[in-house]
């Protein structure tokens, strides 16, 4: 359904007829995946010097992404949009490609600041469905840059290797917003 | 998709002044559609099924050959606090579960208009890629609103005084035409009240009245949501009752007073008819068939007055839902 439920949403419509002022409404939640896939390009020659190579960076405009930003801006309209929580996944990395890394780190841009979200070290590995922990302060940013009409909200992917990987790596880093659109209506 | 709340505001009238979008509803697929609202709506059908039954008489004397008598009654079934919440058990269930525990207790129409963030929340297609959630609906606090937690039910009606102290009682409209599209409303009931002190051996002196009544109803409405010939929705709301009493009263100077004993009855259905899109699930063809049958005995004391042919009456039935009503008549021997 991805984000149809706040298509639907859209739909809703309150008649007004009570004799005194009262709210009414409901919270309307959804927890949307967005997935970001990451490809590294072994560069051969840093490889065959056997160098640390550069760190690779990949970028996703959440506002582009499945109308999420059309539909956040519009269920705005409707209501208080709060982001509940941020969860991530990797997934895809072979036993293979589990390459030491100086880090990976992803991390959001929310307007003129960067919140980093996850910072990873290690090996490269798969990671399963984990909570990010932020502050309310980073959840009232990030979703005010969600629900922003013309957002620039970009997710950032840095992955930055001990030593060149042997070949060609592909994975998807998963990210979860679970998010409520908190409907209200006084009633005259 | 054409909205739910239309049939439910039609069918309530003043009550549905304020609907929520009923879709979010059908998500969860037609079966736990239906469940879901017949539980939330209950209340408001079940009092309007014994509303239905109400006013049906002010006396236990039946009219002489020929009389007649004109009423219109306004009856308020009490809906009792028990039926301000019901229990969502998650086992009741295919597509739609809460999110914390097995079972909770949630607001139905006549509810609590609880803060929706503290209300349970329903988690609908758990597990799937179409999984969302959303709070239980709010009740719309009747009793906050109108002072009182009660349906309201107006009934008009004709008695015939015939033979054997017997009369004939008339509830009776033609189909009414509501609107361009095809709406419209009817109404059918009859009653019979027979003295029945006349075949009883040594009553006949007692100075009172005793009569025994059985009375039909039968409402039918239908609202046309779009009448395109290749796919009509409409939703229609039929409601069927049955009241067999007893009745003792006692006319002193223009004051009677009656009470009586008895069953009451009914059916109620509300159907949308048609095809319907909420485009994400494929929803059977007349996705929503509410069916909601009540029955209790019922306790009647009232008094009527009557000035000259004018009557004024009002009366107290104890039953599963308690039904206050009161009425105006005009009545003729």
């Amino acid at each position: 359904m991805k984000l149809k439920l706040f298509t639907l949403l859209l739909g809703v419509v309150l008649l007004a007829g009570s004799c005194d002022e009262q709210e009414f409404g409901f919270n309307v939640s959804k927890e949307v995946a967005l997935e970001i896939p990451v490809a590294y390009e072994v560069d051969e020659v840093i490889a065959s010097l056997g160098l640390n190579p550069p760190a690779t960076e990949e970028r996703l405009v959440l506002g582009e992404v499945d109308a999420f930003s059309d539909a956040l801006s519009d269920a705005q309209d409707l209501g208080e949009i709060v982001l509940n929580s941020i969860a991530y996944e990797i997934t895809d990395v072979s036993t293979a490609e589990e390459t030491p890394l100086d880090e990976l780190t992803i991390s959001v841009e929310a307007g003129n600041q960067i919140i980093e979200l996850i910072a990873l070290d290690g090996s490269l590995r798969n990671v399963p469905k984990t909570n990010i922990a932020l502050t309310q302060v980073q959840l009232d940013a990030l979703i005010n840059e969600l629900s922003a009409t013309g957002n620039d909200l970009n997710t950032i992917v840095n992955i930055d290797f001990q030593q060149s990987p042997s070949e060609d790596i592909q994975l998807n880093i998963n990210m979860f917003f679970d998010i409520t659109l908190k409907i209200r209506q006084s009633l005259n | 998709m054409k909205k739910l709340y239309i049939i439910i505001v039609f069918v309530f009238g003043s009550f549905a002044t304020q609907a929520q979008d009923f879709d979010l509803y059908l998500e969860a697929g037609a079966s736990d559609a239906n469940k879901l609202l017949e539980n939330y709506f209950a209340p408001a059908f079940k009092g309007f099924g014994y509303g239905l039954n109400g006013g049906w008489l002010n006396t236990a004397k039946p009219h002489k050959s020929l009389g007649f008598d004109i009423t219109i009654s306004t009856s308020l079934a009490r809906v009792p606090d028990s039926d301000l919440l019901f229990s969502f058990v998650n086992s009741d269930y295919s597509n739609i579960q809460l999110r914390n525990g097995s079972s909770a207790d949630i607001p139905t129409f006549f509810g609590p208009r609880t803060n929706p963030d503290n209300l349970p929340e329903l988690v609908v297609n758990p597990g799937t890629t179409e999984e969302f959630r959303f709070t239980a609906v709010q009740g719309f606090d009747i009793e906050e609103e109108f002072q009182l937690n009660a349906v309201p039910a107006v009934m008009g009606q004709l008695g015939i005084g015939l033979f054997k102290n017997t009369e004939l009682k008339i509830r009776w409209t033609p189909e009414l035409e509501i609107d361009d599209e095809g709406s419209s409303f009817k109404l059918i009931g009859f009653g019979v009240l027979h003295d029945v002190k006349q075949w009883i051996p040594g009553l006949k002196l007692v100075p009172i009245d005793l009569s025994a009544f059985v009375g039909y109803t039968s409402m039918t409405t239908e609202y046309v949501i779009d009448a395109n010939p290749s796919n009509v929705q409409k939703g229609v709301f039929d409601v069927n009752g049955l009241v067999i009493q007893a009745m003792v009263s006692k006319q002193l100077s223009i004051l009677t007073l009656y009470g009586g004993v008895g069953f009451n009855s009914s059916t109620t259905n509300l159907t949308l008819q048609g095809d319907y899109d909420t485009g994400t699930i494929d929803l059977p063809n007349d996705p929503i068939d509410f069916n909601f049958s009540t029955s209790s005995p019922r306790a009647t004391v009232g008094f009527r007055l009557k000035l000259a042919v004018l009557t004024i009456h009002a009366d107290y039935t104890l039953q599963e839902y308690n039904l206050i009503t009161a009425g105006v008549g005009l009545s003729v021997r």
